[in-house]
């Protein structure tokens, strides 16, 4: 019954104009940002003068437009998640579900995976900015596939969230910046080392903090904690958000 | 067979104790009417019974089984059309019945006979295309109905069916309802109380989460008549005053119908049944009598009375 969910969603996704507006405002976003990053990089050469190629690489620009998709998700996922559950709540269109012999696991495994999908979705539009800079002379192509793995790892922790943010509200606005807000703390928890000289709390803040495990994974260096940290957290907020859908008790 | 047993159940929403201790059965093959003024908690118990809304107290059994212990069994068998439409306001009605019986484990080859069939029993053929939330208030009450039962469960909970529905739509809803009967069992709350006369067998009515009465139309009427009157049709009043004399008369009125025929309102003064006694003594008195009636149940009469 996952499945018949996923499809359902995704089916409303794209037949209400919700999707394509969202697309088209992010590939825009992210086009005029990759426009930018490269007449920097051609005038930071002109800067330099004849020769100046060898000396700038094409990883700022690759560093940068990955940095800046990530940027947009932090708005992007919450705009696209808000809906999920708040609206079926307040349309009480919820009850179709909580009516159906199924799991609530099936419910949210559902909704989150159409999210995910409609996120990816936007993903590969981007794919055609690679394809430029191809064109453009870059060779060395690994830092694409570890930046698109990141990405790729982050919309499903920041889904995950937008998800249990849908859960808490029957107002989809106030759920979308409970969203937003949990995303950002994924981000500025790692700010609280830049006050704080103990070791531990350091070291704690750093892993909960999320911009340790993109970057090393941007990199291109996998290691099994990235990992733990990426599923623990998308799966303990899907958890949560089961075990709030669960309670009816509004 | 009991389709559904509450045994004991309590809700509150926050101090507000909206169900007390409510038990009550539903038989197979019933139409059970709910009865209780605004606010009763009427939409509640048939939110608990059907899983949306959890109870704090007691148990709800389906054919015998639990429907805490054995959702994903039990929920198949029940269909609920809830105060507030449950319905996808963005949704083509077609494939919203499509996802509604999907949902609710219908074989995906024959949903498509099963939604058909729903939406011509509903009277949702011509508008099967159309979006939901374009849709009139009347006929989006039609698609929640049918979301209740496009699946085919074995029993039906409605809440309020046939509100907001021209006089014309309500006729057409109750015949469906009753059709329904042959393989459905039926629940349903109404404020329409001619509606739950015409086609309930069974009755329950509550006021304040508690249960005032619960049992066929009769066993209620007689458990709460207050009043023992008779109605009778006669030829002529003549001998009126040897009726009025008697010990168990309370109280006479007449009416004159036409030029011979009079219609007596005799109250009697206790609950016993007097039909006998009353109709030897009026042919005894050579008064011609032409009908003779217990008081029609007035179910209006008796909602009063039990709720009072
Ligand atoms: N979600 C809720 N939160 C708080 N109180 C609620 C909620 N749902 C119902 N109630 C309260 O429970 C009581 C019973 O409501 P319910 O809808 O069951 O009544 P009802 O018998 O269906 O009334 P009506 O005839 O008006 O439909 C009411 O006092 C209502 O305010
Ligand atoms: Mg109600």
């Amino acid at each position: 019954m996952t499945l018949t969910i996923f499809f359902n969603e995704l089916k409303r996704y794209f037949y209400s104009p919700v999707a394509y507006v969202i697309s088209a405002v992010f590939s825009i976003t992210v086009g005029w940002m990759f426009f930018n990053s490269i007449i920097q990089y051609i005038a930071q050469i002109q800067a330099i003068g004849p020769g100046g190629e060898g000396q700038i690489s094409f990883d700022n620009i690759i560093f940068s437009l990955f940095g800046n998709v990530n940027f947009l998700l932090l708005f992007i996922i919450p705009l696209l998640t808000m809906g999920l559950i708040s609206t079926e709540k307040k349309y009480k269109s919820i009850f179709v579900l909580y009516s159906a012999p199924i799991d609530d696991w099936e419910i949210i495994l559902g909704k989150y995976f159409a999210a995910v999908f409609v996120a990816l979705f936007m993903i590969c539009l981007t794919f055609i900015f690679p394809v430029i800079l191809h064109f453009a002379g870059l060779s060395d192509k690994s830092f694409f596939f570890s930046g698109y793995l990141a990405l790729f790892f982050n919309i499903l922790l920041y889904t995950s969230l937008g998800v249990l943010g849908s859960c808490l509200s029957e107002n989809q606005m106030v759920s979308g910046l409970i969203s937003f807000a949990m995303i950002m703390a994924t981000w500025m928890l790692s700010w609280v080392t830049q006050i704080t000289a103990n070791y531990y709390f350091v070291e704690l803040f750093h892993y909960i903090g999320l911009s340790l495990h993109f970057e090393s994974v941007a990199k291109g260096i996998l290691n099994y904690s990235d990992l733990a940290y990426y599923f623990s957290g998308t799966f303990f907020a899907l958890l949560v958000s089961r075990k709030i859908l669960n309670a009816r008790n509004w | 067979m009991h389709a559904v047993v509450v045994d004991k159940i309590s809700r509150s929403f926050g101090v507000n104790k909206v169900l007390d201790n409510l038990s009550f059965s539903i038989k197979e093959g019933s139409i059970h009417g709910f009865l209780g003024p605004n606010g009763a908690g009427k939409s509640t118990t048939m939110k608990i019974l059907s899983g949306l809304l959890a109870p704090h107290s007691g148990e709800v059994k389906i054919f015998g089984e639990s429907l805490t212990e054995h959702q994903k069994k039990v929920k198949k068998q029940i269909g609920i059309l809830p105060d507030e439409l449950p319905l996808y306001y963005d949704m083509v009605v077609s494939d919203f019945l499509h996802f509604v019986a999907r949902l609710n484990g219908v074989d995906l080859l024959l949903i498509e006979q099963y939604v058909d069939e729903c939406l011509k029993k509903t009277g949702l053929e011509e508008n099967r295309g159309r979006i939901i939330g374009n849709l009139s208030r009347g006929y989006k009450q039609r698609v929640a109905l049918a979301q209740a039962m496009v699946f085919k469960p074995k029993i039906l909970i409605l809440d309020e069916p046939t509100v907001g529905l021209d006089p014309n739509s309500v006729k057409e809803i109750r015949e469906l309802i009753l059709s329904l009967k042959k393989d459905h069992t039926i629940f349903l709350s109404s404020h329409i109380l001619s509606e739950v006369s015409l086609m309930c067998n069974d009755l329950t009515i509550i006021n304040r989460g508690k249960i005032m009465a619960t049992g066929t139309v009769e066993e209620i009427h007689q458990q709460f008549k207050t009043k023992n009157i008779l109605v009778c049709r006669v030829h002529s009043i003549s001998h009126l005053e040897k009726i009025q004399n008697l010990e168990y008369v309370n109280k006479l009125e007449t009416k004159q119908l036409s030029e011979h025929e009079y219609e007596l309102r005799v109250d009697i003064n206790s609950t016993n049944d007097m039909r006998a006694e009353l109709s030897e003594a009026i042919i005894k008195n050579k008064m011609g009598l032409l009908t003779f009636n217990e008081e029609k149940l007035d179910l209006e009469k008796l909602f009063l009375e039990v709720i009072k």
